[in-house]
């Protein structure tokens, strides 16, 4: 038996274990390792991590495909073309103006937080009632994505309001129980909103769930088909939220 | 991009050890690619995701210390009702397992392992993408491997003790 070098051996051992290693040097290194003890041991670390690691077939948690799907929905950037075909000066003059009418449109970048102050403001609308055949839900929605019928843990729909902010339709919901006076549930339409920081985040059944505090509020957050979803309650603690929430995103609510 | 979710998921994973950081790091690669999709037309679209995610990757380790620190809370320790959903406890297990221990590879080996048996990038596109040769890639790929089942492997025989 000739024994190849180490790094000749390893390089072979490497390829030989996910099966790249071109026929020649196949057939002569399984000869080595039928002889060789050490080599078998080697190749057989090989083919086991390969055989772990490529077995392990874990999907993208669907909140983080559904938010990717909305970012790859945007149009396209069309600046970066204009600066292609126009002169500077031009496209300079035309950032500006984007500039001046997205502030006097929006203002301010709609935050999670902005949002939850929908949330913890008061009810302009009747509060919306059950889905007929549908217990899961009550009767409001927003580009398809209803509001949960939560009377089975004891909680009531109180009132609603729609409001438009940034450029995001914004529908909330007003919930109460024989604990809590007041929850506000938002749903964002369009692009997932800025988070801003985070106190805490958690992984629930795949979903990304995120609490924050501001104004004396409790805020949690996450997506819903690439919706923002904003729970927002003062007095309330975020384990309460986080289970209506989690309870939300788990059943048939879609 | 949507396609190559999956996998890019699996990578993110690996290479940061924890699903949160997985979510955010695919988060930014994927805002990366979005900005810039020219640079698409004259590449493979996997290794070229892999490249985007391997800078985003080193940029944000990079920037860690100026983040807000996350904390993640076991969902055992919530008393949650049954969800009903397909969520899979020993797929995720395993994969938590397997992923950790990438992690914790030196950086150049995980980068490798990611690059060729998560991503399935041929040795040559791997040694591209992550700018060093393709004998280099072999030597780290087959240390990394080593690397990897001794550690399952001793993992293993202590749940067996």
């Amino acid at each position: 038996m000739q024994m190849r070098d180490q790094p000749n051996n390893e390089e072979q051992l490497t390829r030989l274990a996910d099966e790249t290693l071109a026929a020649p040097a196949r057939e002569a290194l399984l000869r080595d390792v039928a002889e060789s003890p050490e080599l078998a041991a080697a190749l057989a670390e090989q083919s086991d991590a390969v055989r772990i690691v490529r077995s392990i077939d874990i999907e993208a948690p669907a909140a983080l495909r559904a938010s990717v799907t909305a970012l790859a929905r945007r149009p396209p950037r069309q600046r970066v073309r204009w600066q292609l075909a126009l002169p500077s000066s031009l496209v300079v003059g035309a950032a500006v103006v984007a500039l001046v009418l997205a502030l006097a449109s929006s203002g301010k970048p709609v935050t999670v937080v902005r949002a939850a102050h929908l949330a913890l403001s008061a009810a302009t609308l009747t509060a919306p009632a059950p889905t007929v055949g549908d217990p899961a839900t009550v009767t409001t929605a927003i580009d398809g994505v209803s509001f949960p019928d939560w009377r089975a843990r004891g909680w009531q729909t109180t009132g609603a309001r729609r409001d438009r902010l940034g450029g995001h339709d914004i529908d909330t919901v007003f919930y109460s129980s024989a604990s809590y006076p007041a929850v506000g549930y938002s749903i964002a339409a369009g692009a997932p909103l800025k988070v801003g920081s985070v106190e805490q985040a958690l992984l629930i059944h795949g979903v990304r769930f995120e609490v924050i505090r501001a104004d004396g509020a409790t805020i949690v957050t996450w997506l819903r088909d690439g919706h923002t979803c904003v729970l927002a309650a003062r007095n309330v603690e975020a384990g309460v939220l986080l289970h209506l929430a989690s309870w939300t995103q788990s059943s048939s609510v879609t | 991009l949507p396609a190559h979710l999956d996998r890019l998921y699996r990578a993110a994973w690996a290479l940061s050890g924890s699903r949160q950081d997985a979510e955010d790091l695919v988060q930014e690669t994927c805002v990366r690619v979005l900005a810039r999709p020219r640079q698409l037309r004259n590449e493979d679209e996997i290794a070229y995701l892999m490249r985007v995610l391997r800078n985003t990757f080193l940029s944000t380790k990079r920037t860690a210390s100026r983040r807000p620190s996350v904390i993640t809370t076991p969902v055992e320790d919530l008393a949650l009702p049954d969800s009903g959903t397909a969520f899979k406890p020993d797929a995720a297990y395993e994969a938590t397992e397997v992923y950790a221990t990438i992690a914790a590879l030196p950086e150049d080996f995980r980068l490798a392992l990611v690059a060729v048996d998560i991503v399935g990038l041929s040795y040559r596109e791997a040694a591209k993408v992550l700018a060093t040769k393709e004998a280099t890639i072999t030597t780290r790929l087959y240390r990394a491997r080593r690397q990897v089942a001794r550690a399952l492997s001793s993992n293993a025989a202590k749940i067996d003790d």
